[in-house]
């Protein structure tokens, strides 16, 4: 049962992480030797002096971090220091729809493959099927997003030239297949193993042997029965998923130079762009624990134990 | 006992071609990139301005080819193997050294000791630790030092969490209770009692958190904040390799090939060390 009650105090848990995140990276960034002025020509100091206190820079350190946290709160990432034309704000709206695109996409497709893939491995056990499954999984974790995307930009984009290797137009499904493969296929391999696994172990259970005792058609024992049960520590692996697929966005939006956040973040910290970078991790990190938070509810209304136990 | 723990384990290994293979393979590939650059005809950063970008097996020596500046691709990649294992390594050894102290302190002690010390790692834990390791970058500059203390602050949460499990567990277990009986000191129960049993699940994660700290490495190096030319690691070489993909894909095969070997051999030997370490399972 998911309560009201339950999902306020996931809710409520989740803050003082996502403030961890805003403090940590704030001291971080200020902590550091240099500053994102510091360019190959020295600037004047009356000019220096001039820009940091335009961008605030010659205030208290506390008093810098209220008036961040403040913005913030209104939703004002602050402005870029080396994008002078944008706040960071804007980057953030005009990257996240295209990493959001990208990210989901490729769960949905890891999910889509890896679940079939690992179930007929651990229904064909020890067959031919399984063991072809298992190595292509071993193989997929193997081999790293920054492996990935290149090669398979190098096969499908430049030898047989079937897709783009650049470029992005909202909305063309072709501009995306090539990334969305990229950021899917070690989840694909991951999936596969987990889902393998888990169903191996559900097919164990006695209330399986009982569904079959009662006379059910081995369709609906499997189906109905074992699947959904099985499919319980695939969706707890969603939070560690949207890690890796995060992460793996920052390779494939700069190698396949999409318009994405990850690109600006990769940008942001060769230029030393404190605000940017800080911005995006913030928005990255209020990502990853949106979706945690998604799981652990999803998880919660899957598997009828934890009501039970919490009604206790 | 804990001497047949670790004669039964070397025999399931023994007897695991595969794993074998592995270890042997991994053995070769680290002599050959500790002592390779300098057995060979190439320095690492010398150029061969009449042989540039040549493909594999054609030119002057060079049996993997050239980059677009004339350096050799096989020096290359075995001294770029060399800095990504060697801040592997490195950042592996940090992080076995506090997460075994860390876990094994809080699991002995337990109580109040214990839930200040794991609600730490929980907190850590929650942090998007590759975003923080770029933050750190950012912060103290790129090169081979920050990348490995970056890998090595966040690597020993999961090494103190299983050494934490594994003590709390081993003070409840029989044996040990039985060598409080028989009258051991405590020095002598936690050397010959507890370390040994520890040991097991310590060298399993090692082995797997390589490969983990490797990638994190080749990634960072990847993006162009790791490892920053003229050092070479796998990571940095697989970029260059992408950006040349179209006119030389061999520049692209050979780091990347050496990266997905060396990982799926630490990879495969981890696995398997586990099962031949963990007596639960046999």
């Amino acid at each position: 049962m998911v309560t009201i009650a339950f999902v306020l105090r996931r809710l409520l848990g989740a803050i003082p992480t996502l403030a961890l995140v805003v403090a940590l990276a704030f001291l971080l960034m200020r902590l550091a030797p240099g500053g994102p002025f510091d360019e190959e020509q020295a600037l004047p100091p009356e000019i220096r002096a001039n820009l940091e206190a335009a961008y605030g820079l010659d205030l208290p350190m506390h008093v810098q971090f209220g008036r961040y946290v403040r913005g913030l709160l209104q939703g004002d990432f602050g402005p870029s220091f080396k994008f002078r034309d944008f706040t960071v704000g804007e980057l953030i709206a005009s990257g996240l729809p295209v990493s959001l695109a990208l990210g989901v996409a490729a769960m949905l497709l890891a999910l889509a493959l890896g679940v079939p893939a690992g179930s007929l491995a651990a229904l064909a056990r020890g067959q031919a099927l399984d063991r072809t499954v298992m190595a292509f999984a071993v193989a997929g974790i193997s081999i790293p997003v920054f492996v990935v995307a290149p090669l398979l930009a190098l096969v499908f984009g430049v030898w047989l030239g079937w897709l783009p290797v650049a470029g992005w137009e909202p909305g063309r499904i072709s501009d995306m297949a090539l990334p969305v493969a990229a950021l899917a296929l070690p989840l694909v391999a991951f999936i596969a193993r987990l889902m393998r696994g888990s169903l191996l172990e559900v097919l164990r259970a006695p209330w399986i042997r009982a569904a079959r005792a009662r006379g059910l058609p081995e369709r609906t024992v499997i189906l109905r029965h074992a699947l959904p049960a099985a499919l319980l520590p695939v969706v707890s692996y969603a939070g560690p998923a949207a890690a890796s697929v995060l992460a793996g966005s920052l390779v494939v939006e700069t190698l396949f130079g999409l318009p994405g956040m990850g690109r600006h973040l990769v940008q942001g910290a060769l230029n030393r762009d404190y605000t940017l970078v800080m911005g995006m991790v913030i928005v990255y990190a209020a990502l990853m624990i949106a979706l945690n938070l998604a799981a652990d509810l999803a998880y919660a209304w899957l598997d009828p134990r934890i009501g039970v136990e919490r009604r206790r | 006992m804990t001497g047949s723990l670790w004669r039964e384990a070397r025999d399931a290994l023994l007897h695991d071609r595969l794993a074998m293979t592995c270890a042997v393979l991994l053995v070769l590939l680290a002599l050959s990139a500790i002592a390779g650059p300098s057995l060979l005809d190439y320095r690492e950063d010398q150029i061969d301005w009449s042989h540039v970008a040549a493909p594999p097996f054609e030119a002057g020596g060079h049996w993997l080819g050239t980059d677009r500046l004339g350096r050799d691709l096989l020096v290359r990649t075995l001294y770029g193997l060399r800095v990504s294992l060697g801040i592997a390594l490195a950042a592996t050894l940090v992080s076995l050294v506090i997460g075994v102290s860390w876990g094994a302190t809080a699991g002995y002690c337990r109580g109040r000791v214990d839930a200040l010390a794991m609600r730490f790692v929980d907190v850590l834990y929650a942090l998007p630790q590759v975003f923080f390791v770029i933050i750190l970058t950012v912060v103290f500059g790129r090169g081979p030092l920050t990348i490995l203390a970056a890998i090595g602050a966040f690597g020993w949460l999961t090494m103190a969490r299983i050494v934490r499990g594994q003590a709390l567990a081993l003070r409840e277990r029989d044996f040990i209770e039985a060598a409080v009986v028989g009258g051991a000191g405590t020095a002598r129960i936690i050397t010959r009692h507890v370390v040994p049993n520890l040991l097991g699940p310590v060298i399993v994660y090692a082995t797997l958190g390589l490969p983990q700290a490797i990638l994190v490495e080749s990634f960072l190096s990847f993006l162009g904040i790791g490892v920053q030319e003229p050092l070479a690691s796998l990571g940095n070489l697989i970029a260059d390799g992408a950006a040349e993909m179209e006119t030389a894909p061999w520049m692209l095969a050979v780091p990347a090939a050496c990266l997905v070997l060396v990982v799926f051999c630490f990879n495969f030997l981890g696995d398997s060390l586990r099962d031949a370490l963990d007596p639960g399972d046999r």
